[in-house]
């Protein structure tokens, strides 16, 4: 795939799966991330961590029926990288004519 | 030799695009309430309406915390927040099932003189509970289509 306009941060499967459950939601525990990409913790926090570096997510903690938990957000840069990363995608698929 | 390059790079770009929306389908699936939230939401304000009929407080009180424990319940079940509801339906659950829960205990207590005080309390909570439950349905029914057309709040 031509990698030249897509975002390296955003396209690793992934972090773009995290990225993809995340934008249509305010915010999503950690534990429901790792039961739909399916990782270990340390895996998917290695990867969270990667998104927050480069600022597309943020997280924020807080204690429920006495259990810590972490809730993951897109910020508003992560939106929009995630949304050019996205258009992206669609101009490489349409660049092909359909045969 | 560049057009199966293309080819290539645009059949994994799809493939991609595919993951995306899969992973939005999922989103959305859990943000939506599932039918038995809402069932169990609108058989607890039927009731509601019924003790309010039939004038039992206690009840009453009851049902108030059932729901709130039931709510919260759910939102620690999904572990997702959604970015929107919708928002018609929102404006409509609070403009509308205000008034109407007062409209089916004035109906539940008009009705108290012809069918008995549990007869009339039984059938406005049914009315309301039915109502309640439409109401979920529709959002749910909104949050997995939204999740279909890949929408993004």
């Amino acid at each position: 795939m031509s990698a030249t306009s897509l975002n390296p941060v955003i396209h690793a499967p992934n972090r773009l799966q995290i990225c993809a459950f995340l934008s249509p939601l305010a915010e999503a525990d950690f534990q429901a991330l790792r039961e739909e990409l399916q990782v270990s913790d340390s895996v998917l926090s290695k990867h969270i961590k990667q998104l927050q570096d480069a600022g597309y997510v943020e997280q924020s903690k807080n204690r429920v029926d006495g259990k810590r938990r972490t809730w993951v957000s897109l910020t508003e840069q992560g939106h929009a990288a995630f949304e050019s990363h996205v258009d992206e995608l669609r101009r490489l698929v349409n660049m092909v004519p359909a045969t | 030799m560049s057009n199966d390059n293309n080819q290539t790079s645009a059949d994994q770009a799809q493939q991609t695009l595919n993951s995306i929306q899969g992973m939005k389908e999922a989103a959305h699936r859990r943000a939506a309430p599932p039918h038995l939230f809402g069932a169990a939401i609108a058989a607890l304000a039927g009731s509601l309406v019924t003790f309010a009929v039939t004038d039992n407080r206690e009840l009453q009180i009851l049902s108030i915390v059932m729901i709130t424990l039931v709510i919260v319940s759910q939102v620690s079940k999904t572990k997702v927040n959604a970015a929107q509801s919708p928002t018609r339906l929102f404006i409509f659950g609070l403009v509308a099932l205000l008034p109407l829960y007062f409209i089916m205990v004035v109906l539940g207590q008009s009705l108290v003189q012809s069918i008995g005080k549990l007869g009339a309390g039984l059938t406005a909570g049914a009315i309301f509970a039915s109502l309640v439950f439409a109401l979920n349905y529709l959002e749910n029914k909104w949050y997995i289509n939204k999740g279909k057309k890949g929408g993004n709040s």
